[in-house]
């Protein structure tokens, strides 16, 4: 985690009265409404962002509970009918020696769906209430968290391929469980979770770290705008702008 | 003084607070998701708790297959619960399963339902719970139809209850004191029809008799009364009694499996309770007969004891006791007893206790209160009767079985012995000798007496027979004998049937018929019987006229005078002649060469009858008129011979009348002179008879037959030649020769048709001539038939027959003498032995017979009883039906497999 550069003021494009489109990332002014390249709404900071991010999770989360206590295989054999969940079958598989297999589906249906909900908590928190920390990384996890969030649905894809390859009638027969349901709307609602976390509030706390100093950031707000505008600004007249929050 | 405000004093700073945004902007409305799913969630956790039926909780002796969450509570095979929970009760006594059940059914489960675990099982009713072999066991419940009070706690039984409770019917409980009949499973029967089941047996408290619940269904249980009967149906029973035999078994399904039937003996009884018991009898007449019977409990009864001295086995506990024949009770005890000083010798007895039925005795009252009263009755009739000779006595209850009875009857001399009616523990009856009939030692006598019949003997005497039979009969000796006798006879059947021969008999026949007549004309006209009959009859007159008057001497003188010129005629020389001359005809004709000579004749007309025939068979393959006019000419020949002879024979019977007109002239004549003619004419032809020319007559004649019978051998052999060699010119010889023998015979013939012709002359001149002119044409033809029969060949025509027939004494001879006729006598006399023996042995027949068609016609009543039990066939047929429907079950899988071999896994 490197030192912020004093020497290059960092500043936020929301405080240069700039903003950047989500989509194509280029750069326009503050009240541009949309887009000009991509036709996105320019939104410079959502107040309902986190709500949202919030309200995904939590409903992520409570999805997730029953994807682990209801079972995600029902196994109907001539002997009986089996249930397992993710966790059992886990075990299951580890006690019959299949140690790779058992490992892969705990970490692949256990450890990171956790771990994304407390990647996207901690995230989410750390905006929130403006915790200091390396910025840097906290992107890196928020990439990582995007990137893999897609790819938890691995789990609910092997579970409808055997329900519908173990189709034997009476001798096999693998239909999915309830939990498939519910880990699939988990998996859904952490990406949408995800999705809607603003990462440009990750840069803002550390532009209002870095930026104490009024006349510093005053300096760089100006060095900014000129570089992007092209305008001397005179120096010493700060401008200020009411801060959306 | 407030101007314009004032520069100094400082403007106030407002406060400036951000707008304080609504909650609906900072809020966003995807908290709906969460929201919602938490709703969903608990929702459906208030549903399904709230769908939950209660729990109970069930105990068992072991949790064989139950698993929590899995095992489920089925009510009708339907899942109506599943088990939460299995532990243990306190102390680990039994198994503890929570089962949680479906709210539709909580309110029935109540007090009257019942559970136990349904597991594979395979008894005598069949398999059960197959399917949980697969799908693991289950617990099955019962209960009434009725809701009732929640119980939570049930115990569960071990296995399926007798009594369902969701089965309607009774329950009743059933006594027997051998468990016969009360296997677990067993069904019961009415009519055959299967309306309940027996359920396990168990030992009741007293430890003598067994019990069982049983359960009979609706809507046959609305039979069940007090007067109904239970009786083991189960295996089959066999009785031979005095009735016959009969084998008698319910079905065959209680033949394998037992089975209890039952049966309302008389309607009208009170429908029993729940529980009720009921007593199993071991066969339905008893089952029948203990309703009629009168309570047996109550019966007051006399026990008498009896000391049998003697030593036969068969008698038991339950036999009866008879007075008179009628069963008035039983033996209900046996026991040995050894009392030196009671019976003076320490020899084993037997000593039975007799169980009297009171009711059977008297007519008096015989309820508990008058019981005492009867009873003496009953002792003292029986004190008085003892000195009257009644005592006890074994005997055969059953010929067949070997049991035996006590019976209690009055002998003659019985001995003195008294009834000690104060004995212990009861009164004592005196016994007579026992009157036992060995059935078994009269049948083993009568088998010993059929082993002793010699009978292989009488099969060895038969062998022998038939042996010496078959010997005789394939001897050789007596095949070709009897070959030869068949070809004599068969000869002989020819010669006798050719013609010539059948017409022989009848020319001898006429001739002798002639000749009879002749000879007894003769003897009628003769003089001699005319005068004897004149005689006779001039006597008789005598003697009337010398009854009738006197003095006719003159007249007696005369007629004595006439007798004795009669007795002075030579009557008796004539009789003596004519005796001579009938006797030495009969001399002839008796002389066995005479008597030979139709046989030679036949047989020399049957060599004559054969060599035609066989020129006849031969001249069938000649076609040569040379031969075929030599054959006529032959032909001719032999039928001229033969015209000749029988023209020769023709003129007798013309002959013979004219010497009945000679004859009747004859009688004219005068006596003396007839008389003198006569016995000239009698000499003469004694003369002629008495001569050897006469006597050589025959065999003249055998004499020309011989050669005819030379010739006929020549041409027999030469058509035997002609035969093997084919010579028609030899055949043609041959029939020349024939032809010659047929003209020698019709040459030596020739002169008889003269001599007819002479006779017949004779007879025409006699008519008119003179007696003397007569009696010299006789002389002459005396002389002639003289000349005719003075020959050798006559004479020696006996001699041949004598010849032949001494061939035949000889053939009869060499039979007698090779011993068969012996043989046959004796082999018929060893017949006869065997048959006597045979009939010997007969005679013991009968009653063996006798037996067999009794053992017989009680073999039939039995099969009669089998063939009646419609139920016996309806059973099998049943059976059959069902192991068809099984195959056709199977044959149907094994098709569908055929086609869809994956329907294994794949089901239908």
């Amino acid at each position: 985690m490197s030192a912020p550069n004093l020497d290059i003021r960092a500043v936020s494009a929301r405080e240069a009265g700039l903003v950047g489109c989500p989509h194509c990332a280029r750069v326009w002014p503050m009240e541009t409404a949309r887009c000009g390249r991509c036709g996105q709404r320019l939104v410079s900071r959502d107040a309902k962002s986190m709500s949202r991010v919030w309200a995904w999770w939590t409903a992520g989360l409570m999805a997730y509970i029953p994807a682990n206590l209801y079972p995600m295989l029902v196994t109907r054999t001539l002997f009986g009918t089996q249930d397992n969940t993710i966790v059992g079958g886990a075990v299951d598989l580890a006690l019959h020696g299949a140690w790779a297999v058992a490992f892969v589906i705990l970490f692949a249906s256990v450890a990171i769906p956790i771990g994304k909900f407390a990647a996207i908590g901690y995230l989410a928190l750390a905006v929130q209430r403006g915790w200091r920390g390396p910025a840097l990384r906290r992107m890196q996890l928020y990439e990582l968290v995007e990137f893999i969030g897609r790819w938890s649905m691995i789990d609910v894809f092997v579970v409808a391929i055997l329900a519908s390859l173990v189709q034997l009638s009476v001798v096999a027969q693998i239909n999915p469980g309830p939990a498939a349901l519910a880990f699939a709307l988990s998996v859904i609602f952490t990406m949408l979770a995800a999705r809607s976390f603003d990462s440009r509030q990750i840069w803002d706390s550390v532009a209002a770290l870095d930026a104490r100093d009024d006349s510093m950031r005053a300096d760089t707000v100006a060095a900014a705008r000129q570089r992007i505008e092209g305008a001397p600004v005179p120096a010493g007249a700060p401008e200020t702008r009411p801060a959306a929050e | 003084m407030s101007g314009p405000a004032d520069p100094d004093r400082p403007v106030p700073e407002a406060e400036v607070q951000p707008a304080r945004r609504s909650l609906w902007e900072r809020v966003s409305v995807v908290w709906l998701v969460p929201l919602g799913a938490l709703l969903i969630a608990l929702a459906m956790a208030w549903q399904a708790y709230s769908d939950r039926g209660p729990t109970i909780e069930i105990t068992f002796a072991n949790g064989s297959g139950i698993a929590a969450g899995e095992t489920e509570l089925r009510y009708r095979d339907i899942a109506v619960g599943q088990v939460e929970q299995v532990g243990f009760t306190e102390g680990l006594g039994r198994v503890l399963v929570t089962v949680r059940l479906d709210e539709e059914v909580a309110p029935y489960v109540d007090d009257s339902a019942e559970f136990w675990v349904v597991r594979p099982q395979v008894t005598a009713q069949g398999v059960q719970g197959l399917n949980t072999v697969l799908s693991g066991v289950y617990i099955e419940g019962s209960w009434d139809a009725d809701p009732g009070e929640f119980v939570t706690r049930f115990e569960g039984l071990r296995e399926v209850p007798v009594a369902r409770p969701d089965m309607e019917g009774t329950r009743i409980v059933l006594r027997s004191d051998d468990g016969r009949g009360l296997t677990e499973g067993a069904p019961i029967l009415y009519r055959g029809l299967e309306v309940g089941h027996v359920g396990p047996p168990r030992i009741a408290t007293d430890g003598i008799t067994v019990l069982a619940d049983a359960f009979v269904e609706a809507p046959h249980d609305r039979l069940l009364t007090d007067l109904v009967r239970f009786w083991s149906a189960s295996g089959f029973s066999f009785n031979v009694g005095p009735q016959g035999a009969s084998l008698d078994f319910a079905s065959l399904s209680s033949l394998v499996r037992g089975g209890l039937a039952f049966e309302v003996v008389v309607s009208g009884g009170e429908p029993v309770p729940e529980g009720a018991a009921f007593d199993i009898y071991p066969n339905r007449d008893a089952a029948v007969a203990s309703v009629f019977a009168a309570e047996e409990a109550n019966v007051p009864r006399l026990n008498l004891t009896a000391v049998f001295e003697d030593n036969v086995a068969g008698l038991s506990t339950g036999a009866p006791v008879t007075l008179r024949g009628l069963e008035i009770g039983e033996v209900v005890d046996l026991s040995g007893t050894v009392d030196p000083e009671r019976f003076g010798d320490g020899r084993v007895r037997l000593v039975a206790t007799l169980s009297i039925r009171l009711d059977e005795l008297t007519m008096g009252d015989v309820s508990e209160d008058g019981a005492e009263d009867v009873r003496e009755e009953v002792l003292d009739f029986l004190a008085q009767r003892v000195e009257e000779g009644l005592r006890a006595r074994l005997t055969n209850a059953s010929l067949f079985t070997g049991g035996l009875k006590v019976e209690i009857v009055e002998i003659d001399a019985p001995g003195s012995a008294a009834f000690d009616r104060e004995a212990q523990p009861f009164p004592v009856l005196p016994t007579a000798p026992a009157e036992v009939q060995d059935v078994a030692g009269a049948a083993q006598g009568l088998i010993a007496r059929i082993e002793a019949l010699p009978v292989e003997d009488v099969l060895d005497n038969a062998v022998g027979f038939l042996e010496s039979a078959r010997a005789l009969v394939e001897d050789g000796e007596i095949q070709r004998a009897s070959g030869e006798v068949v070809g004599l006879v068969e000869e002989m059947r020819a010669v006798v049937g050719s013609e010539a021969v059948q017409a022989l008999p009848e020319q001898l026949g006429g001739i002798a018929t002639d000749l009879r007549a002749a000879l007894a004309d003769l003897e009628e006209r003769q003089g001699v019987a005319r005068v004897v009959d004149a005689v006779e009859r001039a006597g008789l007159a005598a003697e009337e006229i010398g009854t009738a008057a006197e003095g006719v001497p003159e007249l007696v003188e005369r007629l004595t005078a006439v007798a004795a010129e009669a007795e002075g005629l030579a009557l008796q020389e004539l009789v003596d002649e004519a005796g001579a001359l009938v006797t030495d005809a009969r001399g002839l004709v008796g002389s066995e060469a005479a008597q030979a000579l139709p046989g030679q004749l036949s047989d020399t007309l049957g060599a004559l009858d054969r060599a035609v025939g066989e020129a006849e068979t031969l001249l069938s393959q000649v076609r040569t008129e040379d031969t075929v006019a030599t054959v006529t000419a032959a032909l001719d020949q032999a039928g001229t011979a033969a015209r000749d002879v029988s023209a020769a024979v023709e003129g007798v019977p013309a002959l013979i009348e004219r010497i009945d007109t000679v004859a009747a002239q004859a009688e004219g004549l005068a006596l003396q002179d007839l008389v003198a003619q006569a016995d000239a004419l009698l000499s003469d032809a004694r003369g002629i008879f008495g001569t050897e020319a006469a006597q050589a007559l025959p065999g003249q004649l055998g004499s020309a037959l011989e050669s005819l019978d030379v010739a006929t051998t020549d041409a027999r052999a030469v058509l035997a030649r002609i035969e093997s060699e084919g010579s028609v010119d030899r055949l043609n010889a041959a029939l020349d020769a024939a032809a010659e023998a047929a003209e020698d015979v019709s040459l030596s013939v020739e002169g008889v048709p003269e001599l007819v012709e002479r006779l017949d002359v004779v007879a025409a001149r006699a008519e008119t001539l003179e007696v003397e002119a007569l009696v010299d044409e006789v002389t002459a033809l005396a002389e002639a038939a003289r000349q005719v029969l003075g020959t050798e060949g006559a004479r020696a025509l006996p001699g041949q027959l004598g010849d032949a027939l001494r061939e035949v004494e000889a053939a009869l001879a060499e039979l007698r003498g090779g011993g068969t006729v012996e043989n046959v006598n004796e082999t018929l006399a060893s017949a006869r032995r065997a048959a006597d023996s045979v009939a010997a042995t007969a005679e013991d027949l009968p009653a063996l017979v006798d037996r067999t068609a009794s053992v017989l016609g009680q073999a039939e009543a039995v099969l009669a009883t089998l063939g009646e039990t419609g139920r016996l066939n309806r059973e099998a047929q049943a059976a059959l039906r069902e192991v068809s429907r099984a195959a056709e079950a199977v044959r149907s899988l094994a098709r569908r497999l055929e086609r869809n071999p994956s329907a294994v896994l794949t089901g239908r």
